[in-house]
């Protein structure tokens, strides 16, 4: 496939957002918002059309995630884990904690057979929750829990922490049963310790990590990377660089059903990456760096459009800047919403 | 540099030039004081300083002045503190059950939003510019309080890296006063006595080394001779309290309470120098200029901070030291309010808060706030001229009053329009 995304439109909201996702049918563009909200758009031909947000949340809304029953669950960095069904287009929750985590919920992952979500957090805590939001099995680490994920028979989970330790916690066995090796996601500057990791995917069989590989403290920079690891024998089979330390994390990384993974990276401000990448190959096939500071991508199930959440120019200064009226002014994330005209339409919405 | 200037660039008030004038009859014309009186000498004789610098900026935000749930608060929740109705950020567990020995000032707005010039401003109290370059508050105290009365160095700097005499600190004052440097929290190389020499043959080079010193200050010019010797000197002094930097007999327990990490072993030889008497403490602290992935790096850097500062404030406490040390914690500035695309915060000397505790400290206050949002001061706002003003006074010097003379020049302590905070003050 030649790749060749051409821009449909750039939405502009209010806020800062996070992640992004589409709903399954496609018809609604979630994103979480810096504001504890879950904002939620209509997806038209040439723009979204807003639909009043979720609000509850606390703090940051740190992951959101599209349930196979169409519910979308969301976390945030206050500990809420929620679960809320979109019959009719009018939100319902079905179950919420306030208290899912102490804090930070970092990652949530969904079973592909729905009936398991996990999620982990700066409480150094693992937790499997039931659909319905009865928690199963819980496993303490003593590091920071920044990634999860289900193996695709659902049997274990997989996390990563802050050191770049990748382990799996069998379900049927209650213990960890297996680890891999992601210590290039951690560095210890000064007195800083820096966990690069971002998240974990499967490319078929294999689990693959991606973050970055940080090479400085406070100002973080770091080589936008993933990992790939054969996870029967526990080795890494492949490792990329996805581009140099312009654009330091790989923030989000989602699998485009045409078999390649989509990235979204961001580095210093300004800088920002939308790539593609079929791992068998040692570089991304596209590149598109126009935009500042991605944050999320997801592909709309007709596998043809993307959205990808980036920050507005000039995101960045030191000291008082003042708008035009005289006041504060914030950042905010455009969505831009992207076609990939070579991709075979997999299924219409 | 020159560190003269000229009379047109003196803007002193009456009260001021007569305070100068007359000290200028009282002592030598280089580097002297309007000599406080001998109850004030009394008062504030083995009185401290432990100086908390968090280099690059710590972010208010997500320390000392939180904003939960607001646009640019931030991911983290508030707690409560020890001291009704004050919340800090969520990664401030420990200090959070000391806030009633603190002081909290979370209305300071300052000038520069450089590192480059912001570093040296906040150190040396921005005063109003006369064309000379102030001490550092750590050079100024060794000018105006002198070694304690155990005669170690009075002016040291616990710090990561490089150590040695850092003379550049000291300003007009003269390098004598400038910083012994701890590199790494270590003692300098070969400090002690080499054990085939013995105490009479050091005696004997000591003795040689003095003439030979005498000799070659003969042929220059005293600020710098006087700085070389005193360099040894204090050097000499130290050699007496290897057991500062001993750490072997320090628990694991005690380690692990201020933190397996650089900061918190500095604070521990910054505990220790303090206890064995020296005047004032630096503890210095680097990688705190985080534009990008702040908040994940502000876990990793404020957790540090809290459990090394909570414990030493317990611990000068606990041995009744609060009483005579004062403690201050600060940046030369602090972050926006404004998160940017690398998830990060700039630098924001526009609201931003400073800490303190100890001796003429009020205890648990906090003084001025910034609005709802934490994008600007809502109170008074205070500079650094105000705190330096406030210091003076914890420690017994009336900064209103004292003066510096340079070459015969009257120069005030500190800003001259700006005065103490008196609610600061116990």
């Amino acid at each position: 496939m030649k790749a060749d995304p051409k821009q449909l439109f750039v939405h502009e909201p209010d806020c800062q957002l996070r992640c992004a996702r589409f709903s399954l049918d496609g018809r609604v563009l979630f994103a979480g918002g810096l504001d504890a909200s879950v904002r939620r758009w209509l997806v038209k031909k040439d723009k979204l059309e807003e639909l009043p947000a979720l609000k509850g949340h606390n703090g940051w809304i740190s992951r959101i995630v599209v349930h196979p029953t169409h519910a979308l669950i969301s976390a945030d960095t206050w500990g809420q884990l929620r679960f809320t069904d979109f019959e009719d287009d009018k939100p319902k929750v079905l179950w919420k904690h306030d208290e899912a985590h102490d804090g930070w919920i970092r990652d949530v992952a969904v079973s592909v057979d729905g009936k398991r979500i996990a999620t982990c957090g700066r409480d150094r805590a693992l937790r499997v929750w039931s659909r319905e939001g009865e928690l199963l099995h819980e496993h303490n680490e003593s590091e920071d829990l920044l990634a999860v994920t289900f193996a695709p028979d659902g049997h274990s989970v997989w996390f990563g922490n802050e050191k770049g330790s990748i382990q799996c916690l069998g379900l049927i066995e209650g213990e960890l049963v297996a680890q891999v090796d992601g210590s290039a996601f951690y560095k210890y500057d000064r007195i800083q310790d820096i966990g690069g990791l971002q998240g974990l995917v499967w490319y078929g069989e294999s689990l693959v990590a991606y973050g970055t590989k940080p090479q400085n403290g406070a100002t973080v920079r770091g080589v936008p990377s993933i990992q790939l690891y054969d996870v029967k024998s526990g080795e890494m089979t492949k490792s990329i660089e996805v581009d140099t330390n312009r654009f330091g994390f790989i923030h989000d990384l989602e699998m485009h059903p045409e078999g390649f993974l989509m990235g979204a990276a961001s580095g210093t401000p300004g800088s920002g990456l939308l790539f593609f990448l079929r791992p068998e190959e040692d570089k991304p096939f596209y590149k598109h760096t126009k935009v500042s500071n991605l944050h999320s991508v997801t592909m709309h199930p007709d596998g043809r459009r993307l959205a990808f959440t980036a920050t507005n120019r000039r995101s960045n200064g030191n000291g008082r800047r003042l708008d035009e009226n005289g006041k504060y002014p914030a950042n905010n994330s455009p969505i831009h919403v992207f076609e990939i005209p070579g991709v075979p339409i997999k299924w219409d919405v | 540099m020159n560190q003269l200037c000229n009379p047109w660039e003196h803007d002193l008030s009456r009260r001021k030039f007569l305070g100068g004038a007359a000290s200028a009859f009282g002592v030598g014309a280089f580097g002297g004081l309007v000599s406080p009186s001998a109850a004030e000498q009394i008062k504030r004789k083995e009185k401290q300083v432990l100086f908390v610098w968090l280099d690059g900026g710590i972010s208010q935000l997500e320390s000392w002045d939180p904003k939960p749930n607001t646009r640019f608060g931030g991911p983290f929740r508030s707690l409560k503190t020890t001291l009704p109705g004050v919340h800090v950020s969520e990664l401030m567990p420990h200090t959070a059950k000391i806030m009633h020995k603190l002081c909290v000032v979370r209305s300071m707005s300052t000038k520069d939003n450089s590192h480059s010039a912001g570093v040296g401003r906040i150190q040396r109290g921005d005063p109003v510019d006369r064309g000379v370059t102030y001490p550092y508050f750590g050079s100024a105290v060794s000018k105006l309080m002198g070694p304690t009365s155990t005669k170690l160095p009075p002016y040291v700097w616990v710090k990561p890296g490089s150590g040695g005499f850092k003379a550049e600190d000291a300003g007009f004052l003269g390098p004598k006063y400038g910083a012994l440097a701890f590199g790494d929290g270590q003692p300098p190389p070969n400090l002690l006595r080499h054990e085939d020499i013995t105490e009479e043959e050091d005696a004997e080079r000591n003795e040689l080394r003095e003439l030979l010193n005498r000799r070659y200050a003969s042929q220059r010019r005293k600020r710098f001779t006087e700085a070389s010797s005193h360099v040894f000197d204090t050097a000499h002094a130290l050699m007496k309290r290897s057991d500062i930097f001993d750490t072997s007999t320090l628990s694991e327990k005690e380690i692990d309470r201020y933190g397996r990490n650089d900061l918190g072993h500095h604070m521990l030889v910054g505990r220790r120098m303090l206890e064995a008497g020296v005047r004032f403490v630096k503890v210095n602290s680097y990688g705190w200029d985080t534009h990008g992935d702040h908040f994940n790096g502000s876990v990793s850097l404020i957790g540090k901070f809290d459990r090394a500062f909570a414990a030493i404030v317990n611990d000068l406490d606990d041995r009744g030291m609060l009483d005579h040390v004062l403690v201050i914690a600060l940046s030369e500035f602090g972050r926006t309010p404004r998160i940017n695309g690398h998830v990060g915060r700039d630098h924001w000397p526009e609201a931003w808060s400073i800490a303190m505790a100890g001796t003429g400290i009020q205890r648990g206050t906090v003084i001025g706030s910034t609005n709802s949002e934490g994008t600007f001061v809502a109170s008074k706002a205070f500079d650094i001229g105000h705190m330096f003003h406030t210091w003076f006074r914890a420690l017994g010097i009336d900064s209103t009053r004292e003066e510096y003379i340079n070459n015969g020049q009257p120069l005030p302590l500190a800003h001259d329009d700006m005065d103490v905070i008196e609610e600061a003050l116990a």
